[in-house]
Parts: structure tokens; sequence; C-alpha cells
């Protein structure tokens, strides 16, 4: 795992980076986290945690264009970096690992 | 599309955002946010709601998702433009700082110890200003209450009660319309509370139904109207818990003194200690009148004063206005030239404002207050004063990083705003020390005050109070280096050419005004002492110890002389008596007449109604005639009087003579030495004892002397238990009353040390650095002196002279201002010392002393080394 440890809401944006692929940009983010996960999110936030998640290396952006909903203004589409689906891997494992200690209940 | 909306607020929200993000940023951030709000505009999920609606929603949640942008992670994003060099150089002052701090770790420490312990006092005491400011808010309509007191003419003096008559309370109602509503209470009392098998005895206040509205008591059970019923009795949570535990009191029957049943409806939160009223539970004043008649029987006596009124005012009403319609309410019912005046006391000002002086608010409390505030601002100021004076000290080494600072370009403001951001990191650091300090010294600090104050964290008050303070302790410690360091020329500084003090004026005025404030706190606080001294060793005219007093209740009275034997039998007890009070309170008072007045006026003494044996329990002196005896059947007319008494009646052979009282005419059978009875810092007032029969429910009893005087309070707790088991009253020591009700006598005294030490220690700690880095600047200088034959008498005579010099000037400064201003305050006490005339000698002396030893021990360590080795390193 990388030595840099990622926060929950951290991993979520990277998850959805990679998830979203070329649609992958700021509002488009927070939309699929209130529509999906039911959960408020102010678009700052997003935005502050894609810029820590590329400082990281996790991720790497492009200018991409721009709609009229949008007045004109382009998207940085993000992508995923390989160092970045290293570590949603590693996350992922060591979480299934942990997940293996717990006794499991047995649906009779 | 552009952003359909063009109104100015999204106008400016976007400008906002161009003003606070970085460009590279920009487009991006503004296209989401227009999208957003698009969306927001077309979305579908509130269809009920209408277009307009949803418009507004969409422009509020753009506004709010700009603002949010204003956040560390889009604001430290911005390429460092002009005006984040700031930012940057505050970082370097701060690392600067750290260097500065770290090099001279024993300057720094003495820098920090002083501004912490400077700190600590003045958050103590701020702590304590505000938990004295904070009195009587437990009422929530406390700003509009204010209380009616009576300002009387006796003896040419006007006293000041709150005192009232029963007939003022309704005529107070209807005197202006600006007073919305009165109330008559009894004074506290202790009372018995039981319940089933549960006893207590508790502080019980008579209401009128107006108290808990007016008042705004907050109540946990009942309501507004809970002591409607005459029956009825309120009590405070812990009362209720204590009686009925987790069971519900309401409607429940308790038993009052004894007799009466009372209803309990219902439950209000314990009063707490910082509160000029102070009661356990609550009754009807009706029924108070009830049982005593007496308040039923004054309804329109004028001239019976005992209850208390309360006012509650219409907000913003001028209170002189109307104290100067209510002023003759109570007097045209007076001829009698007492002139009893009405007049209105804020609730706010009972507590810090409680004494009077000719009908006057005369200060109080609040002159303590005031005092000790100016005091924790003088310490704070003497370790500001270290600050500057050390910080400026260490010139010869700063004045060279300035020279090169400046020719690499800073400019003066960038100069001034380093050595700014020093002072204020080191006032930090001593901020950080001093609340741990606080914090270690609270429980300390609370049993001296006797309060219960704590630093809630959470309060804004709080950090309003620190960040103030910081802000204070930062600009004035850091002022003067700022700009005496950001003066100096680069060029003469880098030649080398250090002005040791290009201003030494300033600095001499400086450790000249620190000794300056510290005789001043030095000689304040002796006198204090001395005075506080004074009165504690006032000659109190009855001996304290083995007395212990206390109310008693008409079981006991009954059967007073089985008590008084049983008692005398037990072994344990030496003399008994009973009188209307405790020998060490003064409340009741009477008109004298005597034949040969000279002056018209009424004199008031103090009434003392007694039973045989008074003087004996209580340890008083007959200077002449006899007490009362049973061997005279006459002396059921005869009196005791005291020498106050005797020196204002002006009789030469007071023993026979005769005094008129308001019920008897007396007849003089000995006199009495003085007895301290009130305050001790006040005169003694005449007085008269006689054998009265008034209510002579207070039993006085001596004990006698052993060293186990719990076993024989139990053996006198065990003979009132046998003659009146249902008793609750606890025994009091009068010795422990006295110091309960005159322990601001302690606490001020206790304070004056307190400060007197401070003041001594921040002062040390500053001649402490000063020598020590004037020793050290002037190791080469000292050595050369020392090679051409210089003693090391003579090298500690040249460094202490500076000292000295300074500390001479100071005392002449300070000594006669300071003799005077205590003089002036020693005033306010009638009972008080003159200042002896070792005080001054004796500070200026150990003012001397100090200095010489300070500088001596650490020019000692300069002098004594060998000029070699001082010398050889260039």
């Amino acid at each position: 795992m990388a030595k840099e440890y990622l926060g929950e809401f951290e991993e979520l944006i990277l998850t959805l980076v990679a998830g979203l692929q070329e649609e992958a940009y700021g509002a488009a983010i927070s939309e699929e986290i209130e529509t999906r996960l039911k959960r408020d999110v102010n678009l700052s936030a997003v935005h502050v945690t894609l810029y820590r998640l590329e400082d990281k290396g996790l991720i790497k952006s492009a200018l991409g264009g721009g709609t009229n909903e949008r007045g004109g203004r382009r998207k940085r589409i993000y992508s995923i970096t390989s160092a970045g689906i290293a570590t949603l891997r590693a996350i992922k494992e060591v979480r299934i690992d942990l997940w293996k200690m717990v006794p499991q209940l047995k649906m009779s | 599309m552009e952003l359909k909306d063009h109104s100015p607020v999204s106008r400016l929200a976007f400008r906002f955002l161009r003003w606070i993000c970085p460009t590279h940023l920009l487009e991006e951030i503004e296209g989401d946010l227009i999208q957003k709000y698009n969306r927001d505009i077309q979305s579908s999920d509130h269809s009920k709601q209408s277009g307009n609606y949803k418009l507004r929603r969409a422009k509020r949640r753009l506004l709010w998702n700009v603002i949010r942008f204003c956040r560390p992670g889009i604001l430290l994003r911005n390429k460092f433009t002009m005006e984040f060099t700031g930012g940057i150089m505050i970082q370097h002052y701060l690392k600067t700082s750290l260097r500065v701090i770290n090099r001279n770790k024993y300057y720094s420490f003495i820098n920090i110890s002083g501004l912490a312990v400077g700190i600590t006092s003045s958050i103590l005491m701020l702590l304590w200003v505000q938990y004295e400011y904070s009195y009587d808010h437990f009422a929530t309509n406390h700003k509009s209450i204010f209380q009616a007191k009576v300002n009387f003419r006796y003896n040419g003096v006007v006293n000041t009660t709150e005192d009232n008559c029963v007939p003022a309370y309704m005529a107070l109602r209807s005197a202006d319309n600006r007073i919305r509503n009165t109330c008559l209470t009894s004074s506290t009392y202790g009372h018995s509370i039981d319940y089933k098998d549960k006893r207590s005895g508790k502080e019980v206040l008579a209401v009128s139904r107006e108290f808990l509205e007016m008042f705004g008591i907050p109540l946990i059970k009942g309501t507004a109207h809970s002591l409607d019923d005459p029956y009825s009795i309120m009590l405070n949570e812990t009362t209720a818990k204590e009686l009925f535990g987790d069971r519900d009191p309401i409607n429940q029957l308790v038993v009052y003194d004894h007799v009466t049943e009372l209803k309990v409806t219902g439950v209000f939160k314990d009063v707490p200690d910082n509160s000029t009223f102070w009661f356990h539970a609550l009754v009807p004043i009706y029924d108070y009148a009830q049982k005593n008649a007496w308040l039923l029987k004054d309804v329109d006596k004028w001239d019976s004063f005992y209850p208390r009124i309360y006012v509650e005012m219409n907000s913003g009403a001028e209170i002189e206005e109307v104290n100067a319609r209510i002023k003759d309410l109570v007097k045209k019912h007076f001829d009698d030239g007492s002139n009893p005046e009405l007049f209105l006391q804020a609730m706010d000002r009972w507590h810090l404002h409680n004494k009077f002086v000719n009908g006057k608010e005369a200060g109080g409390k609040i002159e303590y207050v005031k005092l000790f505030t100016w005091i924790a601002g003088l310490t704070l100021f003497i370790a500001c004063i270290n600050y500057m004076n050390l910080a400026t000290a260490r010139s010869e080494r700063r004045a060279k990083e300035t020279g090169i600072r400046k020719s690499i370009g800073s400019r003066k403001s960038e100069l001034i705003q380093q050595f700014f951001v020093e002072s204020f990191f080191i006032t930090i650091i001593s901020f950080v020390a001093g609340i741990i300090l606080v914090r270690l010294c609270l429980p300390w600090f609370n049993t001296l005050v006797r309060a219960q104050l704590s630093i809630d964290f959470a309060s804004v008050e709080f950090w309003f109070l620190v960040n103030a303070l910081v802000i204070i302790t930062g600009l004035m410690s850091g002022f003067y280096p700022a700009f005496y360091f950001s003066s100096f020329k680069p060029a003469k500084v880098l030649k080398g050419n250090v002005l040791e003090g290009r201003n030494p004026g300033v600095r001499k005025l400086l450790v000249t005004a620190q000794y300056v404030i510290s005789v001043f706190l030095i000689i304040g606080m002796i006198v204090i002492h001395e005075q506080i001294q004074y009165v504690k060793s006032r000659e109190l005219g009855y001996s304290q110890q083995n007395l212990v007093c206390f109310a008693f209740n008409d079981q006991i009275a009954k059967n007073y002389a089985a008590i008084k034997n049983e008692l005398l039998s037990s072994g344990v007890v030496e003399a008994v008596t009973k009188s209307n009070e405790g020998i060490d309170v003064d409340y009741f008072t009477d008109y004298v007449e005597w034949d040969g007045k000279q002056s018209q006026e009424k004199i008031q003494f103090s009434r003392i109604s007694t039973d045989y044996d008074f003087t004996k329990t209580n340890g008083i002196r007959i200077l002449e005639g006899r007490d009362f005896s049973p061997e005279f059947k006459s002396d059921s007319n005869a009196v005791l009087v005291n020498k106050t008494a005797v020196t204002i009646m002006g009789m030469k052979n007071p023993i026979g003579q005769k005094i008129k009282t308001r019920d008897r005419e007396l007849r003089i059978i000995g006199v009495l030495s003085d007895v301290v009875r009130g305050s001790p810092f006040d005169p003694v007032a005449p007085c008269y004892i006689g054998m009265l029969r008034d209510g002579n429910n207070h039993l006085t009893i001596r004990l006698s002397k052993t060293n186990d005087l719990t076993a024989s309070l139990k053996r006198v707790d065990a003979v009132f238990k046998k003659l009146d088991p249902l008793n609750v009253d606890e025994p009091q020591f009068v010795s422990d009353r006295f110091t309960h009700n005159y322990k601001t006598i302690d606490f001020i005294g206790k304070l004056a040390d307190l400060f007197a030490f401070l003041g001594i220690f921040l002062t040390c700690l500053g001649i402490l650095g000063l020598a020590a880095y004037t020793a050290e600047q002037r190791t080469k200088e000292l050595a050369i002196r020392k090679i051409l034959g210089a003693s090391v008498g003579n090298l500690l005579l040249l460094l202490n002279n500076y000292f000295i010099r300074i500390a001479v000037v100071a005392l002449l400064v300070a000594a006669p201002v300071s003799w005077l201003a205590l003089n002036s305050y020693l005033q306010n006490y009638s009972y008080r010392i003159t200042i002896s005339w070792w005080v001054i000698p004796f500070t200026a002396l150990g003012i001397l002393a100090f200095t010489l030893i300070i500088v001596s021990t650490q020019v000692m360590k300069a002098a004594t080394t060998n000029p070699i080795n001082s010398l050889k390193s260039e």
C-alpha cells in the first residue's frame, strides 16, 4: 500500500474518478455522490479533494470541452493514474483481508 | 448560454470567486457552478414548487457554493503574488523568533516565565472580577429589579437600611407609573422542613405572591402561581432531592417548624453561590403573616421597619426621576426628624455597591474589585517591561541582524512587523504556560477567594478576554523593541559601531518605572497587610474561644431552665445564657433618652435582651458596677451599658443613673468594656443590655477548655436531643461564623500578600535578566579593568552603581506618592492604622538589598573569571 493514506472522502472521489471515466469532472462527481450515496456534498469539497489527489499523483487531469449549460466554460476531466489504481486495489485488498477476520453470521 | 441570472448578488458572487480563486482553476469551477445552478432550476424533484421558488433556491445555493470555495484548499493554491509574500515572511519571522528563543535559553526562560506569571495573575484576577460582576444574575429579570431602601437620620448621620415598612409596599405601586410591580419579603431565616422521618434545617424566605414572576426564578416544577395557596411551599432542587429522593415532591405535605403542614407546590433551581439573595425554600408571606401576627397588624404601620420591598420597573425608566418621586413617600408619616427617605437600588448593584455613606452609594466590594484589577494590570505591566528591557538589552546582537536585513532590502515596516511577530510569539507561549498555571492554581485560588471559579473554555467571553490580553500584552511589550531596532542605521551598525542603547534613556526610564511600580506594590501591600492584621487582632471585647451559639425553637425556649441545668451538669459546659442575638451580630437597635441629654436628636443604641450569665458566658469584662444577679429582685429594671454609651451620654458617674428606652425606664448597674459586634472595621456602637424578655431565642454556650471539642459538642447535642428530639439546628462556633461573615478581611489580606510577592518576584526577575546581560556584555571591559588593577570589589561597585542609582530614584518618586495614596485609602476605614514609620525605610532597604544581591551574584561570575579567558576569544 502506498505511503500516503487516503481519507474516506478521498477514497470515494478516487473511486468515482475511476468509475466515471470520461465524465469525471467536479459537478458530475458531486451529483453522482448526491444521487447514489444520498449524501450532501459541497462542490468546493469535491474540487479541493480532486486537487489534493492530483497533487498526490493518484489522478491526472486535462481540460475538456465546454457546453452551453456551463456557460461555455470548459470542464476539467480527471482520469485515474496507475498509481491511483494501485492504491485503490491495495485498499480493497486490505479491506477484504480485514473483513475475513470478522466472524461471519451464518444464515441458517 | 451565459448564466441566465444577472442579479447583482450573483455577479458579486462571481467577482468574489475570481478574487479568491487561482486563475488556472477558475474556468472549470465557474463552469461547474453554472452547471449546478442551471440544473437546480430545471430539477424536477420538487415539481410542486413554483418556478419562482426554484429560482430563488438555485440562487441561494449558488451563493452558498461560492462562499464555500473560500477555503484553504483553494486559497493556498494561489500562485504567491506580492500580497502573499507577507504570509511567507511571517513564517520566516516565526522561525527567527524560535531561533532567538533557542539561542538565549536563559533570557527566554526569564522572559517567558515573567510574562506567564503576570498573565496568570491577571487571568485569575479577571476570573474573580467576572465572578463578582456576575452576582445576582440568577434571577432572569435582574436588570429591571430594584430594592427599595431607606435612609434614616440618626445621631446626625444618615444610615441606610434595607428594612422597609409594610404600607410602603402598596404605596410604591401607585406612586409612579414606571413601577410595574412591587413585592414584599421577609429576610431569610433558618426553619425546619420535615418529611416523614427526614428532617432538615433550611434557609427560608417568605415572599408575597408577585415574587416568582417578578424575579423570574427558574422553575423546574410548578408555575409562577405556585405560592398562591397560603399553605404551600416551594423547595430548591437539592432540598427536594434530599427529602423526596427521586419521587415527585409535588402535592406532598411537609412539616414546617414542627407544627404547620405545608404542601409542596413547586421546585426551583438552586440559587447559586454568587447571589445576594440566598434561600433553600420559599413560603408565601401570607402564611408567615398568620403565624407572625405582627405582619398583619403592621399593614398600616409606617413606623415599623422589617420586611424587604422589591420593585420591578418598566424597561428604560429613568431611575433618578422615579427616586425623586418616591423619596417622600414614607417621610410624610414621620415628624421626629429621622426623616426616612425611600430610594431604589438596582439589583445589579446590590453586591458590589453595598456600602452607603450619608445615604449615597459609597462603594463596597467594588473598591476591592477595582483595586485588584489595577494591581493585576500593574503586574502585567511589570512583566511587559521585563520583556522590553531584555529585548533591547540584547540590542548588540540583534543590531547586526537588523543591519543585514536592511541592507538586503528590508523595509522599516517589515522590521517592525518582525519584532511584533516575535513579541506576539513569546506572548502566546507565555499565555499557554499562563493558562496551564491558572488551571493548576485555581483550586488553591478558589479556597482563597471562597468562590467556585473555573475557566469556561467553551465561552466566547473567555476567548475574547484571552485575545484581548494577548493583543494588549503583545503590543505593549513589542512596541518599544520594534521601533527601537527598526531605526538602526545599517551602515553604522555593520561597521560595529553599536551604540549600546542608542537610546539608553528610555531603558533607564523603563527600569525606573518597573522599580517605581514594585516599590508602590510593596509599600501598598505592607500597609494593607498591616491594616488587615490590625483589624484581625482587634480586641473584640469578648472571647471567641470555645464559644458556641445558635438559634433555638419554642420547644427549647419552654425548657430553658432545664436545659441550662442539664448542660451545666454535663461537665463540658462552663456557662450558658440566652439572648436576642449572638454576641457577634448587631441587629437590634433602639432610641435611648437620658437625663441631661443635650441634643434634640434621637440617639440610637444597640439593644441586647438577655438573661443571667451573659457577661460570664461571653467573657465580657465589667469595668464598673456589677452584673445581673438573682439576689437582686429589682434587676428586671436594671441595665448594663458599654463604655461607648457612657462616653456618648457624657455621664461622670453612670452607676445608678436612669435611661429611657422605647418600652421602659432602666437603671444602670454596671459598665461593660466595648464589644465589637458587626464589622471589625467599624467603630463600636453604644449598647445597652437588659433582662428584657424580648425574643431571647439564641443560646450561647461556653464549652470548657478541652482538646476534644467534637466530643463536647456531642454531649451538648445529646442534651438537646433528649429535651427536643425534633431539633435539627446545628450549633455554630462563634469564631467560625465570625470568619465566615468577614471573610473578605482574610481574603484581601492574602491577596495583598500574594501580589506583593508577585511584584517583588517580577522585579527581581527583571533585575536578574538585566544584570546578567550587562555583566556578560561588559566581560571584556571587566577583564581589562582587572588587568589594570581593579579589585573584584571595584568591579562590583561599578556595576551595582547603575542599578542602585535607578533604585534610589524610583524610591524617591514612589515613596511619597504611595504614602499619600495609602493614607487616603485608609480613610475608608474608621478603625484603621496610621502607617508605621518603618514601612518606607524597610521597603527601601529591601529593594536595595535585593538589587545588590542579584547584581552582585551575576557580576561575580564575570569579575572572578580569569581575564585571559575572557580576552583571548575574538
